[in-house]
């Protein structure tokens, strides 16, 4: 199996300290990797719209977001003939049942949960990007979809 | 009759007398003795068998104060016959004292010499002739207490003719003198779109039997729902003929769309507060949970870190801990807040004036801190929940004040506007504005535009003005600037003026 190899990482997320968490983690497990925090959606879409046109292979994307909500940049990437092979993996406080069934049917790749401990936050992100290596921009069956530890 | 031998012609007579279908009885003398009665007459008694030769008088004394021996002695005396239709006779048949009904007569029979010899009594019992009568007359007055009752007017439409005649209550629901017209007269004052339906309902008693409908017609200018209902007649004499009943429905009618409004209303609430539920269960899993994860988050770190020796950086974890929790008791507060404005006394005399200037004590740091100048209007005093409006305005001016231009002294200004319909309040001020693209989703629950970081605030403050002006009856909504900064347009309806 071809690992995935990272060299762009978005995050989108309005929540300081989560981008603060995510950056910490994410550099101490990835030190090659570049990330680029956006915290609005609206912020997310132009940097992804470009110019210049940032090729990232992966998007973690917050749900409740001011001016362009996940959900809504989420849709704008799924329909757009240059943006649709983004891998998206949401990163939100909820773990409600029908948020999950919602992100799915709208084409997320995988769904986290933001955990209470620093520690489970960084093996969520670990999960995360090698079952990502794997599937790659493949849509996980719904089993799969939320990743636990 | 035929000339018979005397032998025969007696016992023929004998038996036409004995048998015939109907009592016939003689009586002689004062004390009216019997001295033939026939097997029908002898059951009419109600005696028993063996009455020949005893006293009319003394087998029948039921009769004594009925008139009828002073009747039977009359005929006696004067020889004129005597007769009597549908007359009451109580008798006690096999012991019981029962009213019967007869057509009965007296007639004399002449001895040879011209004088009287006897009464002939013959009658034919009528009971159940009157029993039956006396059940019509009984029902009929029923019938009348429940069309007089139900306010009800009678009709009879000779379809043939085309002629209807009605009771007095029903040419009055048309305001007409005769109780006789042309069908043609009734028509006219149904509905022009209703004509269809009268048209139908006759045609289908051809089929049926039965006629129906419920009709809009115009009398004196005013709108009525009637309601016919009828059905052929079975009389002989009335062919093709329709008798029925006419209600004037429009109370009726009135009173169930009234009924259906109160549903919609109901419903329309019932799914405002099912909304609010949905809206609720978003609330829990996304932004309470929130400020409860980032708690637990930074103990958790603050438990780990102090474990490990002294860090320099537990003030500052202590300090988001402390803000998380604030955030979290003012996200509940809020929730209260919204959910209590559900049902709150909306009758209550509100002075605006006065809330705006309580307010203003309230916000008074923040006021000062902003530089901030709030100009109202003078209000008329109004009828609605002083709480309530009280946390509009509240709401709506530190809104203002949260979102001013940075290097800008605040300033708000509140006024209005009466017209024959409604109040218009407009709140505006010259802070950062709303971009026209978001002038409707600033009132959904826990909408954000900006980051929690950039602008504290629950997300909650607008959804919950728009909730307490539409409680009002009124209607709330963000009209785009000419200049800078956020204008807010309340309209209640005039009736809250008081």
């Amino acid at each position: 199996m071809t690992q995935k190899l990272f060299k762009h990482i978005l995050l989108a997320d309005d929540d300081l300290d989560d981008c603060e968490f995510f950056s910490d983690v994410f550099k101490t497990n990835f030190p090659d990797v570049k990330l680029t925090v956006s915290n609005d959606g609206k912020v997310l879409m132009n940097l992804l719209e470009g110019p210049p046109a940032a090729q990232a292979d992966m998007i973690f994307l917050d749900l409740n977001m001011p001016v362009l909500s996940g959900p809504q940049c989420l849709e704008k990437i799924r329909t757009s003939l240059e943006l649709n092979k983004h891998i998206v993996v949401i990163f939100s406080t909820s773990s409600s049942p029908s948020d999950i069934q919602k992100m799915y049917s709208l084409g997320a790749n995988y769904f986290i949960t933001k955990p209470a401990e620093y520690n489970d936050l960084s093996k969520l992100i670990n999960k995360a990007m090698s079952l990502v290596s794997q599937t790659d921009i493949k849509q996980p069956s719904f089993e799969n979809f939320y990743i636990k530890l | 009759m035929m000339e018979l031998p005397d032998s025969v012609r007696e016992i023929v007579l004998r038996n036409v007398i004995d048998t015939a279908p109907f009592p016939i009885g003689v009586y002689t003398g004062h004390k009216m003795k019997i001295v033939l009665a026939n097997q029908c007459m002898i059951k009419t008694y109600g005696k028993g068998p063996n009455v020949i030769g005893t006293n009319y008088t003394e087998i029948l004394p039921e009769l004594e104060n009925q008139k009828i021996f002073d009747q039977l002695r009359e005929v006696l005396h004067t020889g004129k016959p005597y007769e009597a239709k549908n007359a009451r006779v109580d008798i006690v048949v096999d012991g019981v004292l029962k009213p019967h009904y007869f057509n009965y007569n007296f007639t004399p029979i002449f001895g040879t010499q011209g004088e009287v010899y006897g009464v002939m009594n013959t009658a034919a019992e009528v009971t159940e002739l009157n029993v039956a009568r006396q059940q019509t007359i009984e029902i009929e007055k029923k019938l009348r207490l429940a069309i007089e009752s139900s306010q009800l007017g009678t009709f009879e439409i000779d379809i043939n003719k085309g002629i209807i005649a009605g009771s007095k209550r029903f040419i009055n629901f048309f305001n007409l003198e005769k109780r006789e017209f042309t069908l043609i007269t009734l028509v006219n004052f149904i509905h022009e779109d209703d004509r269809a339906l009268w048209l139908d309902a006759i045609k289908g008693v051809s089929d049926s039997g039965d006629f129906n409908c419920e009709l809009r017609m115009i009398i004196s200018k005013k709108l009525h729902w009637m309601r016919f209902s009828g059905t052929l007649s079975e009389s002989d004499n009335k062919e093709n003929t329709l008798v029925g009943i006419a209600q004037d429905i429009t109370e009726q009618k009135k009173n169930a769309e009234e009924l259906m409004q109160l549903v919609e209303q109901r419903t329309l609430e019932l799914k405002r507060s099912n909304d609010d539920l949905k809206q609720f269960g978003h609330v829990i899993s996304h932004d309470l949970k929130e400020p409860v994860r980032k708690v637990l988050l930074f103990s958790n770190i603050l438990k780990d870190d102090i474990g490990n020796g002294p860090t320099p950086k537990i003030s500052q974890y202590a300090e988001k801990i402390n803000k998380s929790a604030a955030r979290l008791t003012e996200m509940i507060d809020s929730i209260l807040n919204y959910s209590s404005a559900g049902s709150p006394d909306l009758n209550e005399v509100v002075d605006l004036n006065y809330i705006i200037e309580s307010i203003r004590e309230d916000l008074e740091i923040k006021i000062l801190e902003k530089h901030a100048i709030i100009e109202h209007s003078k209000f008329p005093v109004i009828r609605g929940s002083k709480i309530l409006f009280h946390q509009l305005f509240y709401n709506l001016i530190a809104n203002s004040l949260k979102f001013s231009r940075e290097n800008f002294d605040s300033y708000i200004k509140i006024d209005h506007s009466i017209d024959t319909e409604s109040l218009k309040i407009r709140v505006a001020d010259n802070g950062i504005g709303i971009a026209a693209e978001n002038s409707e989703k600033i009132f959904n629950v826990f909408e954000r535009l900006h980051s929690k970081d950039a602008y504290e605030g629950t997300g909650l403050g607008l959804a919950l003005c728009k909730k307490i002006v539409e409680r009002h009856g009124g209607k709330m909504i963000n009209v785009e600037s000419e200049s800078t900064g956020a204008i807010f347009e309340i309209t209640l309806p005039a009736t809250i003026l008081k």
